[in-house]
């Protein structure tokens, strides 16, 4: 692990701007947008900062110089860095960027410092899912959601951009009794022609998203997820930001800060991707364009192999 | 030197986030072997009607229901008898069709095989959808799956939790009532509903109809890839039967009762692979017994008691990218006892013992090919093949063309095959009389059928289209007759007067087709015209079981502001004829209206419901004479 680490730090040098991306952990997803982050900014060749890659605990704990840009990959990284920023004055005046977290995390965390921060989320627009309900189920005009504490925020942005598109939205709001889930599943069930799921880690559990999604399916109405992993585990589409976008997004922050133009405000994702799982919408009588051609009708950068 | 920090810095590990979760692989749920084949893909033409279908159209049974579906004639002999028969109107039992509850073949053992009970017993609030496939289908479902199978799927009883409770009451003296409620989690949830319908049927008819219902379900989980359900009910019926002035068929009350039990076990075995064992049993019993009023001392007796036990397991499983099998074996046994319908004091019944195979081959996305046969041996029949081929071209995704050929076979009930009905005079114990003769010999009528069909899904339109071209041709039909030989030896009561026989063969061709469309989120339009023609070989039946030429529906779904929704059912059809006595039914028009308004309670949700059925007058349905009136009531329904 010190090795890696070293590894890492072989490229530092005075006289290069230098930016930490501080992982959760080593595999998964942070350690993968972090990976091609590093590729896309190589490539671009306009930049070429000092890299410092790592859990917190392989990150030094007191820096000399502080970083020109700090990224986070994930709630938790984005958590520590905070306590850590908090206690190293050296860090505590690095602009810090969380990438991989939900704007529910990040706000969550955020107001507890005065810390510079801003953030890329992993939260789609709701006129994105809008557009895209739009486009793949042309049919199924009431969109049933259940919010939860996470989710309820988007509530009124999404009823606006479905009202837009002439799409209606159907809810119900799930207060903290994790019982009462089921009740207002159903219930959305009865009415709804569509079940639109939103980041929420209290109805989207994975204890719960089996069961949602074998209920949903015996009542024959479709799944679409912001999750990838659901459009695998039975959801018909999903529209869900992948490391690569963050990869794409953080970049372009990175640019700005690099180039003197300060730390823009936190932004929902710019770009997404689409996941369809064929042989659900074959068994439910969906046909879809690809989700190439899904992904350029509501205008998302054509998904790479 | 910047690494020299790592040991000490002791940050302690955060709780797993949602993040992780975002990105974390969940196992399938909706793995291949719990999806069903969808309706492009399916070996022959299928109607779904859904809840919402069900709960708009305002039926008060299913029997009303299959008015959706194109092709099905719907109506009773009387109004306690409704039944459906698909192209031809075949009988007034329902025996031609296969009606399944959750998998439970529905049928009566003791007289015809009738279905209409069935259908009757299972209340539309409890029903998640009905699949209706129609045509034959005796090479998935085996004898009786003849003219069409009229698949009821029940709602799981975690999707129908908490209370119910409706009320109907209106003219006909309809008085309607359920109550349901449902419990339990998704591990182990259940529902209990009673109901009962009531009312005084078609008018000039001796056919009040009380329904006393009861039905449970358990739905259990024991483990994620195993699903368990448990259903039982019980049910009552009380009806009128006979025909007013007519002192030979006296105007009575009879009774119908019937239990069952049934068990589905499910087990997924891999993403693919999906191993079923199922059984069920059932018991009914059936009291109509009355003075024969030319003859003191004579009574007329229909009363039987009938029993059923089917077992099968059931196999599907992926045997390729392109290639996915159902294979399995079954048994079943059926009897029944009737001193007064057999003339003997033991049961008569039969068994069979079954296997089945099924082939889905998608070569390439533009075809699917479904290849499948159903082998039986029958303690009767002796043993049969019923064979399918379908071929289906999707020539885009969104339209299908599909071409088959089956032969599909109905087993001969155990009335025809073992029916002696005999009046002795009490107390002398003289025979005064016979009726019905079965024959022990009688074949089991064959039909081969052929179609072309077409599916057609124009999104952008917003429009579907589901047409069936066909020919089936049945042989060896099976019906009553007058036993010549009574005549000619009028006065002796041992020759039988009607006798089982297998009478000749006809082909019914025609077209069906349905269109569906939603032109605005409010309104969905459905149109359905059936047009057949049915020749007999043997030119003296020509009248008989003669569909009309033109029947056509128009289903029309409007949500109107103020949460009011509104549907009108309109029908037509040319004349016809129900049964094998060759009457002519006059063409009719029907017109049915239901306004409801739903609105939401503190703690639930209300509906209700205005429905008038015969709107534009009374008409004939399914016997001259007997008009179905018009008839209006009201329904009130709370849902927690």
């Amino acid at each position: 692990m010190a090795g890696a680490c070293s590894a890492r730090l072989a490229s530092a040098d005075a006289a290069e701007p230098e930016v930490w991306l501080a992982l959760s952990d080593h595999g998964g997803a942070g350690a993968e947008a972090a990976r091609l982050l590093q590729d896309l900014v190589e490539r671009d060749g306009r930049l070429s900062p000092a890299w410092r890659v790592g859990t917190w605990a392989e990150l030094p704990a007191n820096p000399e110089v502080s970083p020109q840009l700090l990224v986070t990959f994930g709630a938790a990284a984005f958590r520590v860095g905070i306590e850590r920023a908090l206690v190293t004055p050296v860090l505590g005046r690095a602009p810090m960027l969380a990438a991989l977290v939900s704007q529910a995390s990040y706000l969550d965390l955020a107001p507890k410092s005065a810390l510079r921060s801003s953030a890329v989320w992993l939260d789609q627009p709701p006129e994105r899912y809008a557009e895209l309900l739009r486009q793949a189920l042309p049919e199924h005009r009431r969109v049933g959601v259940l919010f939860g504490p996470d989710s309820v925020v988007w509530r009124s942005a999404l009823a606006r951009a479905l009202a837009a598109r002439g799409q209606t939205l159907l809810e119900a709001t799930l207060a903290s009794d994790e019982r009462a889930l089921y009740p207002a599943l159903r219930s959305l069930l009865d009415e709804a022609d569509v079940l639109l799921a939103l980041p929420d880690k209290q109805v989207y559990s994975p204890a719960n998203v089996p069961n949602i999604l074998l209920a949903a399916y015996r009542r024959r109405v479709p799944l679409v997820s912001y999750s990838a992993a659901h459009a695998r585990a039975g959801a018909v589409l999903a529209l869900h930001t992948t490391p690569q976008d963050v990869a794409r997004q953080v970049a372009a922050v990175l640019r700005q800060v690099l180039t003197g133009r300060g730390l823009p405000p936190p932004r929902l994702a710019d770009e997404g991707s689409i996941a369809v799982n064929e042989q659900v919408a074959r068994s439910l009588g969906l046909t879809f364009p690809s989700s190439q051609v899904l992904a350029r009708t509501i205008h998302l950068r054509e998904a790479e192999p | 030197m910047l690494c020299a920090g790592i040991a000490g810095t002791g940050v302690a590990q955060a709780d797993p986030e949602f993040e992780s979760e975002y990105f974390e692989a969940i196992p399938t749920v909706l793995t291949v072997s719990r999806l069903e084949q969808p309706l492009r893909d399916a070996p022959g033409a299928v109607t779904v009607i859904d809840r919402a279908m069900i709960r708009r159209s305002g039926a008060r049974d299913v029997a009303e229901l299959l008015r959706l579906v194109p092709g099905y004639l719907v109506a009773g002999a009387t109004g306690a008898t409704p039944n459906a028969a698909y192209h031809v109107p075949q009988d007034s039992y329902g025996i031609r069709n296969l009606v399944l509850v959750d998998g439970r073949s529905v049928y009566s053992s003791f007289f015809l095989g009738d279905t209409q009970r069935g259908l009757m017993a299972v209340m539309p609030e409890d029903i998640e959808r009905i699949e209706v496939l129609r045509g034959a289908n005796s090479a998935a479902y085996g004898a009786n799956a003849m003219f069409g199978v009229i698949n009821i799927v029940t709602r799981h009883a975690l999707d129908s939790q908490g209370l119910e409770l409706g009320l109907s009451a209106g003219s006909s003296d309809v008085r309607d009532s359920r109550f349901r409620i449902g419990w339990g989690d998704e591990v182990a949830s259940y529902r209990l509903s009673a109901g009962t319908r009531a009312d005084s049927g078609y008018v000039n008819a001796y056919d009040d109809r009380q329904l006393k219902m009861l039905n449970w379900r358990a739905d259990l989980k024991p483990q994620p890839d195993d699903d368990l359900m448990l259903t039982a009910g019980v049910h009552e019926l009380r009806s009128g039967r006979g025909e007013y002035g007519n002192p030979g068929e006296p105007t009575r009350t009879t009774e119908y009762e019937d239990w069952y039990l049934q068990g589905r076990w499910q087990r997924q075995l891999s993403a693919t692979g999906q191993l079923q064992l199922s059984a069920d049993v059932a018991q009914e019993r059936y009291a109509d017994a009355t003075p024969y009023a030319p003859i003191p001392g004579v009574m007329l007796d229909y009363g039987a008691r009938g029993q059923r036990m089917n077992l099968e397991l059931q196999r599907s499983d992926s045997l390729g990218s392109d290639l996915r099998a159902v294979w399995g074996l079954g048994w079943k046994q059926e009897q029944a006892s009737s001193q007064a319908l057999y003339h003997r004091p033991d049961p008569v019944g039969f068994h069979e013992a079954r296997a089945f195979g099924h082939l889905e081959w998608r070569p390439t996305e533009r075809w699917t090919a479904n290849a499948g046969a159903f082998v039986a041996q029958h303690s009767l029949s002796g043993s049969y093949v019923a064979p399918r081929l379908m071929l289906n071209h999707h020539f885009t995704p969104e339209q299908t063309v599909r071409f088959g050929v089956n032969r599909s076979l109905r087993s001969s009930s155990l009335l025809e095959t073992f029916g002696d009905v005999r009046y002795y005079h009490s107390p002398s114990g003289l025979l005064v009389g016979r009726s019905w003769l079965g024959d022990p010999a009688i074949r089991p009528e064959r039909l081969r059928s052929e179609e072309i069909s077409y599916l057609g899904d124009f999104r952008s339109w917003h429009l579907g289209l589901d047409l069936r071209a066909y020919r089936e041709s049945v042989s060896d039909w099976v019906s009553v007759v007058a036993n010549p030989l009574y005549l000619a030896h009028w006065g002796n009561p041992t020759i039988p007067r009607q006798l089982f026989e297998n009478v000749g063969a006809y082909t019914v061709r025609g077209l069906e087709y349905q269109l569906r469309w939603t032109p605005g989120p409010d309104t969905r339009l459905q149109w359905q015209q059936n047009f057949s023609q049915l020749d007999w070989t043997d030119v003296a039946r020509a009248s008989s079981n003669q569909p009309p030429a033109r029947a056509s529906t128009l289903a029309w779904f409007q949500s109107l502001p103020g949460r009011i929704d509104m549907t009108l059912l309109w029908s037509e059809r040319g004349q016809m004829t129900w049964s094998q006595e060759a009457q002519w039914l006059p063409s009719m028009r029907r017109v049915d209206l239901r306004l409801a308004h739903a609105w939401q309670m503190e703690r639930g949700k209300a509906e209700l419901a205005f429905m008038v059925q015969g709107l534009n007058g009374d008409v004939v349905e399914g016997q001259l004479g007997y008009l179905l009136g018009r008839r209006a009531f009201l329904t009130l329904r709370l849902e927690q």
